[in-house]
C-alpha cells in the first residue's frame, strides 16, 4: 500500500459510517458478520501491495489481445 | 420403474437425423423424467411443457422433410435462470424479479433456437450468480443427485443437477470465478467455459462483466463441443465478443492426445491449506493416464493461487455490487441473506484497490503465458475438497480458501471441467483443463480423448424412485 494510502481495515465506527454513506440499510448483527468478513478480505487484499503491480498495464478488453501483446 | 437415462447429444443427433429417434419421444422422455425426478432435485425453476413439445414437433417435421438444421436439432436444453429467454419467467434467482418476463431472448438462447434445439424451461441458479447455496433464497439450492445433503456447486446448480441426473441432454450456465465448472465437477458432468468474448454476454443478468463466460454443460465433453459450435460467434451488441475465431474445429475437436505437450499444475493443489491428500493423489492418477494415451506430460508452476483468487474476487465484488446496486439499496428484504452479505462486501472495495487488481491481472497473465512456453495446455484440479453438507456452508467461505477455478476467469482462458472417478464416498472428483485463450478445440480435444479412455461417462447417479 502507498505511504499515503489509508488503512484498509476499518473499525467497527468507521465501517458504520462507510456503510451508511454507501447506501446500505443493514442491521446490527449483519453489520458485525460483514465488518468481521471486510477484516478477512482486507487481510487478503495487501497481495495487491507486491511490488511490481504498480508498474502494470491496466487489464485490456480482450484476453487474447493480452496474451498476444506479452510476446 | 424409471424412465432410462436419455442418451448424449452425439448419439441423439445421430439417431434423430437417421430417423430412428423421434425428437418428440426424446423431449417426453425428459418431461418424464423431470415429472418423476425433479420435486427432489429442483433443478428447474420453469418446466415449458408445452413450448418444448411445440419445438419437438416442429424439429420433427422439418428434419421429416430433409431441413436438418445440425447437431442440436431436436435435442432437449435448458437454460440457467440468469439468461433471458424470451416469453418466459427470467428471475435471475432472485425474488426481486420473480414477475420478470423478457421480451427477447439472450443471444446465446437465440443461436440455440436457430439450431433447432428444444428448449425445456429454466434451471435454479444461485441469486444474481453469487448468493448461494442459500436456504432463504427465492428458490432452494438444487439438490445434488450423488448425494442430496451436500453442496451441488454453483452458481449454475441447476444446470449441473438437471444434466446429471438426465432431466435434459445439454445446458449453459454462466463463469464468473468458476460457476460453470464448480457445478459441473461436483455432479460429474462436462462444463466448458470458453475464451472470454467467444460467447455472447447480450440478455445475460452482468455479474462482472470483465469476468463473465456464458458455457456448456453437458454429460460429455463431445456434447460441450458441439453446443459451444452453435452459440459461439462475434454479436455487435456484445462488445467484448471476439471478430476472430477460435484455433482449430470446435465442433469436431477430435480425443486424440498422442504427442501433446501437456503441464500438471501440481502447485495449485498441493500445499498446506489447498487440497486434500485424495484430490491430489487423482490429480497424479491423471497425470500418469495422460502419459499412458501418448501425452508428453511435465510439470508446470503457476504463481500462487491465492495471487489470481484475491484478483479475481476484488474485480468481481466491486463489479457485482455495481451490477445489483440498485436493488440492494431500495430493498434488502428481498434479496438473501447469503446475497446480500457478499454484495455489500464490494461496496467496501476501494477503488486504487480494484485498479491494482487489474494490474495484478495483467501480471498473472504475463506470468501463466512464461510459465506455460513450453506445453500445450495445462491440467489441475476440478476442486480443492469434496463438497460441504449445504447446511453447514458459511456466508463468506470463500474468503477462507482460494479458489481453484478463478485462474481461466481472471485470464480469459478457455477451461474445461471433466470427471476423473469418485471418491471414497462415492462423490465425483474432476480435473480442469486450460489453454491459452481462443484454444477451445484443443481443451475440448483432452477432454474428449480422456473421457474415451476412462470409465467415468459410464456411472449414473442413482435417483431415488
Amino acid at each position: 500500500m502507498d505511504e499515503t494510502s489509508p488503512p484498509r481495515a476499518l473499525d467497527l465506527e468507521a465501517f458504520r459510517a462507510l456503510a451508511a454513506a454507501n447506501g446500505l440499510r443493514i442491521g446490527e448483527a449483519e453489520l458485525a458478520e460483514l465488518h468481521a468478513a471486510h477484516g478477512v478480505l482486507a487481510a487478503l487484499l495487501a497481495r495487491l501491495d507486491a511490488p511490481g503491480i504498480r508498474g502494470q498495464e491496466p487489464w485490456p478488453a480482450s484476453a487474447a489481445e493480452a496474451w498476444e501483446r506479452g510476446r | 420403474m424409471s424412465e432410462p437415462f436419455p442418451p448424449t447429444i452425439a448419439q441423439a443427433s445421430r439417431e434423430i437425423r437417421a430417423g430412428r429417434l423421434s425428437p418428440v419421444a426424446l423431449a417426453e422422455l425428459c418431461l418424464a423424467r423431470i415429472a418423476r425426478h425433479d420435486g427432489h432435485l429442483r433443478a428447474f425453476l420453469l418446466v415449458d411443457a408445452e413450448g418444448a413439445r411445440a419445438a419437438a414437433r416442429q424439429a420433427e417435421a422439418e428434419i421429416a422433410r430433409g431441413q436438418w438444421r445440425g447437431p442440436l436439432h431436436g435435442i432437449p436444453m435448458a437454460i440457467k435462470d440468469a439468461i433471458d429467454t424470451a416469453g418466459l419467467r427470467t428471475t435471475f434467482g432472485s425474488r426481486v424479479f420473480a414477475d420478470r418476463v423478457p421480451a427477447e431472448d439472450a443471444e446465446v438462447v437465440a443461436r440455440l433456437r436457430r439450431a433447432g434445439a428444444v428448449m425445456l424451461g429454466k434451471l435454479e441458479c444461485h441469486e444474481f450468480c453469487l448468493g448461494g447455496p442459500a436456504l432463504d433464497a427465492f428458490a432452494p439450492p438444487a439438490r445434488n443427485p450423488w448425494n442430496p445433503e451436500v453442496y451441488a456447486g454453483g452458481s449454475s446448480s441447476g444446470a449441473g443437477v438437471a444434466v446429471a441426473a438426465g432431466l435434459c441432454l445439454g445446458a449453459i450456465g454462466t463463469d464468473t470465478g468458476g460457476s460453470v465448472r464448480i457445478p459441473a465437477a461436483l455432479n460429474a458432468i462436462a462444463g466448458h467455459k470458453p475464451t472470454y468474448g467467444l460467447a455472447s454476454n447480450h440478455g445475460i443478468h452482468p455479474l462482472s462483466q470483465s469476468l463473465d463466460h456464458p458455457g456448456p454443460m453437458a454429460w460429455t465433453t463431445e456434447d460441450c463441443a458441439l453446443i459451444l459450435a452453435a452459440i459461439m460467434g462475434p454479436d455487435p451488441r456484445d462488445p467484448a465478443t471476439l471478430g476472430v475465431v477460435p484455433r482449430g474445429d470446435v465442433a469436431s475437436p477430435g480425443a486424440e492426445v498422442k504427442g501433446l505437450r501437456i503441464g500438471v499444475v501440481r502447485n495449485f493443489s498441493d500445499g498446506p491449506d489447498l487440497g486434500t491428500p485424495e484430490v491430489n493423489a487423482n490429480l497424479e492418477e491423471v497425470a500418469a493416464t495422460l502419459g499412458r494415451m501418448g501425452a508428453r506430460v511435465s510439470e508446470v508452476v503457476l504463481p500462487d493461487l491465492w495471487d489470481y483468487t484475491v484478483a479475481n474476487t476484488t474485480i468481481m465484488s466491486s463489479e457485482a455490487f455495481l451490477n445489483n446496486a440498485p436493488w440492494l439499496r431500495a430493498s434488502p428484504e428481498k434479496v438473501s441473506a447469503f446475497t446480500r452479505g457478499r454484495m455489500f462486501l464490494g461496496s467496501f472495495v476501494r477503488a486504487e484497490d480494484y485498479l491494482r487488481a487489474q494490474r495484478l491481472r495483467r501480471r498473472l497473465a504475463a506470468a501463466t503465458r512464461e510459465a506455460m512456453r513450453d506445453v500445450d495446455a495445462i491440467v489441475c484440479a476440478g476442486m480443492l475438497a469434496p463438497p460441504a453438507p449445504v447446511a453447514s456452508m458459511q456466508k463468506f467461505y470463500y474468503l477462507r480458501r482460494p479458489l481453484i477455478t478463478a485462474p481461466f476467469n481472471l485470464l480469459g482462458m478457455p477451461a474445461l471441467s471433466t470427471c476423473t472417478g469418485f471418491d471414497a464416498q462415492g462423490l465425483p472428483m474432476a480435473a480442469q483443463v486450460a489453454a491459452p485463450p481462443l484454444d477451445d478445440a484443443l481443451v475440448l480435444r483432452i477432454g474428449q480423448a480422456w473421457e474415451s479412455a476412462t470409465p467415468w461417462r459410464d456411472r449414473r447417479p442413482v435417483l431415488p424412485a
